[in-house]
């Protein structure tokens, strides 16, 4: 998939800004906050229909202006053009997406439509961080590559939503009928076990990827792992009785729930451990293997949906060169654009120049100031 | 401040509160009671006192009714061994409109929902066990909104309802006739294929 153009009007510090984009690397870079990140959540926008960093539209909208509209013209691997639309309005609180020009009802529809990969500062929790961090990182794959995977997440968010309303009500004294609980049990248990079952299936698929791009930015006999772990023991293989388990862990926990007042086991609480020759990489990994690991998990999330959404997806480096080495961006942005498109931001306006000439040629440099587009320039293409 | 009369302001105040009536809209309707004549209002402000005088609950099936036992729990002609349980009176009248359930209805006035403090106590789930004291019921159809709290209700109602050996179904979440295969949701999709049915 190409993104061939974007458009926006009252997008953050960007009163209109349209441009073509290069179709292999695409350099964004300029001084702190002139706006160069804000084209990236703009990307964003088309591919997940929110910004990947601010937690509610409205602070996306121009301070003065009480709303924003994002337009992008999209070319997807057989050819076919999309123009994606997302018209927010501040006042009313409402978000109007369009598909060539055609509504969609539900934001949720759009993703998947066109995958994207995006790496920033904050992905670093991915390795460092909690269990929430790493679970964020595999909803965030799966929802993209499987449609029932986002439905039954969104579903299985509500029940919990809905038990843990009574668990807190027990808690406090407020309710009447315990057996309450077990009402939704049921539900809870048939959509968690759907929600642990893609879980299961998806780690032992992202190993092979994970190992496979591991070695290839390393080099070294290093073995990296993906582990998932469940809130409650279930058998790895076995898919069918999850459920039983699952069943029998609510069971064993009902009192201390109650006691608590929330639900304390299910996917929800689920955890995925990464593993360096079998040392868990949130306490023992170094530095770099830290950043090894996390380009090897971004690089297997690009693999991983070129191959589910049958789509190549967009990647997106958020200010993350710096930080990251010339050997593993080398890497990353060579699978990237032998077949897509990257879009970076940096402060640096050489901040590609360590990179092997195959990567970088073939690049768009724009300077961005006060939320403008000062200047494009193109790298020749050396062949 | 007042731009007109205090009491089409009221008025106005009153309509405002109903679903889907904005202040414009209250405003415009609360003008246009102005200009009907006295008679028309009459009417209209009779019915809708009479709404709340004459409308009640079917001691049976709990559907609105102005006589007790409703027009469906009192007509003879009706399978009495086939109960549907829905949540709504509206339900009852859309399932209706197609004329091929003959049985009874049940409505519950609601699914269960901790977040809107509604439990199974709130809900006419009682009412609904008492009928089968009385008469023996062969099937019991749930037919509750596919939603997240229509599903938890269902699944608890058929835990209720199996240990009393009747048979419990669940009408089918699926593709709406008429409609082309690829304007469908994924959603929707995903459960046609689910419960699909050998030919």
């Amino acid at each position: 998939m190409i993104l061939q153009h974007i458009e926006i009007e009252n997008f953050r510090n960007h009163k209109s800004t349209s441009f073509d984009c290069s179709s292999g690397v695409n350099l964004f870079y300029g001084d702190n906050g002139e706006g160069k990140t804000n084209i990236l959540e703009s990307i964003s926008y088309f591919c997940l229909t929110r910004s990947f960093y601010a937690l509610s539209d409205s602070i996306v909208a121009k301070a003065d202006e009480n709303g924003f509209t994002a337009t992008g013209c999209l070319k997807s691997d057989c050819g076919v053009q999309y123009e994606v639309q997302i018209k927010y309005n501040r006042d009313i609180n409402q978000k109007i997406i369009t598909v060539n020009k055609s509504k969609v009802d539900k934001a949720s529809a759009l993703i998947g439509w066109f995958p994207a990969v995006i790496l920033s500062q904050e992905q670093g929790a991915i390795t460092y961080g909690s269990p929430g961090d790493r679970r964020k990182f595999v909803d965030f794959v799966l929802s993209q590559s499987s449609r029932k995977y986002l439905d039954n997440l969104i579903e299985y968010r509500k029940i919990l939503k809905q038990r843990n309303r009574i668990l807190a009500d027990i808690q406090t004294g407020r309710i009447r009928n315990k057996e309450e609980v077990e009402v939704w049990n049921e539900s809870l248990i048939k959509t968690g076990t759907s929600i642990i079952n893609k879980r299961k299936e998806f780690t032992k698929n992202f190993q092979k990827l994970v190992i496979e791009a591991y070695s290839q930015i390393s080099g070294n006999s290093e073995l990296p792992k993906i582990l998932y772990s469940p809130s409650f023991n279930c058998s790895e293989e076995n898919e069918d009785n999850t459920e039983d388990f699952f069943k029998k862990a609510l069971e064993n926990q009902s009192l201390t729930e109650q006691k608590i007042g929330f639900t304390m086991v299910g996917p929800h609480r689920d955890d995925f451990l990464l593993q360096i020759n079998e040392m868990e990489a949130k306490n023992f990994a170094s530095q770099g293997q830290h950043k090894t690991l996390l380009v090897a998990l971004k690089m297997a999330e690009f693999f991983y949906l070129k191959n589910a959404c049958n789509e190549t997806p967009l990647l997106l480096l958020d200010d993350v060169l710096s930080e990251l080495d010339e050997k593993r961006c080398n890497k990353l942005i060579k699978s990237a654009v032998c077949k897509g498109q990257v879009f970076i931001t940096s402060t640096d306006k050489h901040a590609l120049n360590g990179l092997s000439p195959d990567v970088i040629a073939n690049v768009r440099k724009y300077l961005i100031k006060r939320g403008r587009i000062e200047r494009v320039e193109e790298e020749a293409k050396i062949n | 401040m007042f731009y007109t009369a205090e009491s089409i302001e009221q008025l106005a105040e009153q309509f405002a509160q109903l679903p889907g009536i904005g202040r414009k809209t209250a405003h415009r309707l609360a003008l246009y009671i102005l200009k009907m004549p006295r008679e028309e209002v009459e009417t209209l402000a009779k019915a809708l006192v009479n709404v709340k005088d004459k409308v009640r609950y079917c001691s049976i099936c709990s559907n609105i009714t102005e006589t007790d036992p409703c027009s469906i729990c009192s007509n003879t002609k009706r399978e009495r061994a086939s109960i549907c349980v829905v949540e709504e009176p509206h339900d009852v009248i859309a399932i209706e409109k197609t004329h091929e359930f003959k049985g009874l209805y049940h409505v519950l006035g609601g699914a269960l929902s901790p977040l809107d403090g509604i439990g199974p106590d709130d809900l006419k789930i009682k009412e609904l066990l008492q009928r089968f004291s009385n008469t023996t019921i062969d099937e019991v159809i749930l037919a509750l909104n596919p939603n997240v709290e229509g599903e938890a209700t269902t699944l608890y109602l058929s835990k209720l309802l199996k240990p009393l050996g009747m048979k419990v179904t669940r009408i089918a979440r699926g593709l709406p006739v008429g409609s082309d295969l690829e304007f469908a949701d994924e959603a929707t999709l995903t459960r046609a294929l689910e419960g699909r049915i050998a030919v």
